[in-house]
Parts: C-alpha cells; sequence; structure tokens
C-alpha cells in the first residue's frame, strides 16, 4: 500500500493484502482511524462511554482486526467496516458487563455471520488474556523489551540491532538477546495457567 | 542439525517459528522435534513468547500511530486559527533598493525606518531568546537531554555463552544490561573484589536511581582505575552527568567542555556548540 494514497479510498481486499505483507502498518491504521473512527466513537459514546474509552477501545478494535487478519480468519463475510464495528461493539459490551452497568437497547445497525461473531469472541477472550500477559513484558526492563521487539516484531537482523542498541559486537547483541528470551519464558511458566490457555489459543488459532 | 550448539539450536527455532525456513530446512528441522521432545517443548515455549511480542510490538505501533495523527490534528487546528501573517498582511514586502516605501494609504515609509523595524525585531528576537534560555535553564533540562539522548553502554560484556552467568560478576553486568538497576546494586554489595566494570554499571545505576553522590564516587573510582582505561571515556562523561544531576554546573561544565575539546574522545561528537553555550549560560546563572 503506497503511503501517498494516505487519503485515498482502498478497497477491503488491498487492506487485507498491506496488513499481511507490508512491514510498517502506519498507512493502513490511519486510514482504518479515518474511515471508521467517527461511527465506532458515536456508538461507545451514545452507550455511556466516555471520550477517552472511544480511543481506547477503537484502538483495541484495530489489534484485534489486524491479528485476526493476520492469522487468516478474516474470511471477507463482511466488510471491513462491518467487522471493525462489530469488534469494538463487542469490547465494549464485555466492558459494559465488567463494569456491572445496564447495557442501554441499542440499534444493531449491521448484521453479521454467527461464524465470524463466535471468531470475534474468542478473539476478545484472547486478548484479555494477554493484557495480563502484557504486564509482563513490562516487567521485562527496557533494553530487554527492545532487543526482543527489534528481533519479534520489526524483524531486524542482528547487525542491525547491535549498532541500533549500542552494543560493541553482533555477538553481544545475540547473547543478550538469548538471555531476554529465556528471561520472558521463565516468566511465562510462573504463570502456567495462562500460558496453557494462550497456548490452547495458538494450536487452535 | 543433530549437533548443533546452544547458539545455532536458538537459531534455527528463531528462522523457524519466523518462517524464514525453505523447503528442505523446514522438512529436517520438523523431522528433528519429531524426534526430540526438549526441543519441540522449546520451540513452542519461543512461539508463545514471540507471539506476546508481536502482539505487544502490534499495540504499540496502533498507539504511536494515532498519536502522531492526534498531534498532526491540532497543528492543523492551530494553523487554521492563526494563518501566516504575509498572506493577510496590507503591508508589501521591503525593498531594500528603494530609498523609500509606498504604503497603501499613499504615504511614504523611508528605508531607514524598515531597515530600523528589522534590526529592532532581530534585537528583540534574540534578547527575547536569551531571557527564555536564561529563565528555563536548570541542571535538570540539562541532564535530561543528555541521558535520554544517549543509549547506555552495553558493551561491558562479550563473553560466549559458555561461561555465562556464573559469577555475582557477571549477574551484575547481566542485570545492568537488563536495566534491571536496584538488582545491580543489590549484587554489587555481594562482591568480594569488583571490577571497574562492575563500578561502572553501580554508578549508571546509581545516576538512573538518582542517587548522585554514590554515582559520583563509583565514576571517579573508576577513572582513577588504571585497568580501566577501555572505558574510562565513558565514565568521565556519566561522572559530569551526574554532576549535573546533582547540581555542581562547575565540575559539569569542566569536564564537557574538556571532552567536547578533545577529538578523541567517544563523546566528543555527542555535544554539540549549542549545548555547551547553554552549560555556560546555566553556569552563569547559579
Amino acid at each position: 500500500m503506497n503511503s501517498k494514497k494516505a487519503q485515498a479510498h482502498y478497497e477491503d481486499r488491498e487492506i487485507v493484502e498491506a496488513i499481511n505483507k507490508d512491514r510498517s502498518l502506519e498507512t493502513v491504521i490511519r486510514y482504518l482511524y479515518r474511515t471508521n473512527f467517527d461511527s465506532i466513537a458515536n456508538y461507545i459514546r451514545s452507550n455511556s462511554g466516555k471520550d477517552e474509552d472511544a480511543e481506547d477501545f477503537f484502538q483495541e478494535a484495530i489489534v484485534v482486526f489486524i491479528d485476526i487478519v493476520r492469522r487468516g480468519n478474516f474470511r471477507g463475510d463482511s466488510s471491513i467496516k462491518t467487522f471493525l464495528y462489530s469488534i469494538a461493539r463487542n469490547l465494549w459490551r464485555n466492558e459494559l458487563k465488567r463494569q456491572n452497568r445496564a447495557l442501554m437497547r441499542e440499534t444493531n445497525y449491521y448484521e453479521q455471520s454467527e461464524k465470524e461473531e463466535q471468531d470475534i469472541q474468542t478473539k476478545l477472550w484472547e486478548n484479555e488474556m494477554k493484557t495480563q500477559l502484557m504486564q509482563l513484558l513490562e516487567k521485562l526492563g527496557d533494553n530487554c523489551r527492545k532487543i526482543l521487539l527489534l528481533f519479534y516484531y520489526e524483524n531486524l537482523p542482528m547487525k542491525e540491532i547491535f549498532q541500533h542498541m549500542g552494543y560493541e559486537t553482533e555477538q553481544v547483541a545475540r547473547n543478550m538477546k538469548y538471555r531476554c528470551m529465556n528471561k520472558l519464558k521463565e516468566m511465562l511458566n510462573e504463570h502456567q495457567e495462562i500460558k496453557q490457555s494462550f497456548k490452547s489459543l495458538l494450536t487452535n488459532g | 542439525m543433530d549437533n548443533f550448539n546452544d547458539m545455532s539450536r536458538i537459531e534455527w527455532i528463531d528462522r523457524y517459528v519466523l518462517g524464514d525456513l525453505d523447503a528442505q530446512e523446514l522438512q529436517q528441522f520438523q523431522a528433528q522435534m519429531h524426534q526430540d521432545e526438549s526441543l519441540r517443548q522449546e520451540v513452542e515455549d519461543t512461539q508463545i513468547a514471540q507471539s506476546l511480542i508481536q502482539h505487544y510490538g502490534l499495540r504499540n505501533e496502533v498507539k504511536a500511530v494515532r498519536e502522531a495523527m492526534k498531534r498532526e490534528e491540532a497543528e492543523e487546528n492551530i494553523s487554521m486559527i492563526a494563518p501566516p501573517v504575509a498572506a493577510v498582511s496590507p503591508e508589501p514586502e521591503p525593498v531594500i533598493w528603494q530609498e523609500e516605501q509606498v504604503r497603501a494609504d499613499g504615504k511614504t515609509i523611508p528605508i531607514s525606518s524598515w531597515a530600523g523595524r528589522i534590526a529592532a525585531g532581530f534585537a528583540l528576537f534574540i534578547v527575547g531568546f536569551f531571557a527564555i534560555q536564561y529563565a528555563t535553564l536548570s541542571p535538570e533540562q540539562l541532564y535530561e537531554e543528555r541521558i535520554t539522548s544517549e543509549a547506555p553502554y552495553l558493551g561491558l560484556s562479550n563473553r560466549s555463552m559458555e561461561d555465562r552467568e556464573d559469577t555475582i560478576a557477571d549477574q551484575v553486568r547481566i542485570q545492568y544490561q537488563f536495566g534491571n538497576y536496584e538488582e545491580v546494586v543489590r549484587l554489587y554489595g555481594e562482591l568480594k573484589s569488583p571490577t571497574f566494570a562492575e563500578t561502572f554499571c553501580l554508578g549508571y545505576a546509581y545516576l538512573k536511581g538518582e542517587e548522585t553522590g554514590k554515582a559520583i564516587d563509583a565514576f571517579q573510582k573508576v577513572i582513577q582505575d588504571p585497568h580501566a582505561f577501555m572505558i574510562k571515556d565513558k565514565a568521565e562523561y556519566y561522572l559530569a552527568l551526574a554532576y549535573l544531576q546533582d547540581g555542581q554546573i562547575e565540575p559539569a561544565t569542566t569536564i564537557l567542555e574538556r571532552i567536547h575539546a578533545n577529538n578523541d574522545h567517544d563523546y566528543e561528537d555527542s555535544l554539540s556548540n549549542f549545548y555547551l553555550w547553554r552549560l555556560r549560560l546555566l553556569k552563569m546563572k547559579y
């Protein structure tokens, strides 16, 4: 997806393609915000939510959506707009339930397939669990988090990472990454219950 | 693949989970996993950890893009409220070769008046800039600028994987590299005979923990150690930052000016003339 087309219209197919292929998701994320944020924010605001809730839950919905696409679980039965709306709506409903608030009667703007609804529910549960695990990553320390993100998220080669991080040699960076990964695995092993649930999701996902 | 040592085993696993193996390698690796339960378990743990890291990275990327969008929107709003003066100014641009300017109402303005205005505006700008710098400068501000713009020195341990993590000294360095500075201080206390490398870690840990006096002591100790010539430049630089954090502008300025004047110093490039000018200004203030 070309960044020059930031204000252009994209077909759903192009968005899915960009999520699966492009290293940077900036153009996709901007486009999703530009075309979907207002309607979802309106929904959240008209159902007891504040502006900050709209921001947080739309952000979460985008993360869930991109994850579903990357796992190949977005079948395109409904449009991205509808799908994203469903994710955000379900996220917000769960939050309201969590807060023990009465869910206001709402208008069902969009219809979606039963299978997609199940996918979304599974994804939401997984997401909740990941939120807990995210807190583990926060405990890893800045340098560890950074080197693991550069390697496993940015997919940068070690010869770039060692310069980026200020290590003297590539080997130092390799050793550091090894130790950080071991540390993360140890932390995961200390939270067996969450790890096992997460593992089953990976297997079934 | 059967006999891979620790590191090549990790590289194989990484390449597998990142999908970098070609068809033949993939087949070999899967066969190996089938025979080796510990390998299969390691792959599974790596996949779980990798998935988490990717999720964390994605969240951060979405958040960063949204924040950038909000900043851009705010800037656009400001520019809509205050459009550039030139676009609505009724006065023509000054032309320096004309002896006098003709105003919209037909009256003339001598060129000396334009030059005076420009000079006055420039002088006002300089005075205003100087006044703002003088009023807002603080040791904390200059310290923060340097400490956040410089990655911590991480090259203290490049030993091979085989002899890793077996002594408290190793642990001190590892915790320093992880950024667990409280742990560095704790472990350092257990060392019977710390070397300059661990003392450097300790100094940096104290600096980050804002225990400035102790940080100064540790960096001074490193500088005085004749074996520490490899990291003397680094210790000097952080000693100056420790002085700055402590509000001791005089010694901080002396060290940083000396570093800036020394082309061979590791941190010579890190210090701009503007930064040193502000440091001198700060010295005048305090």
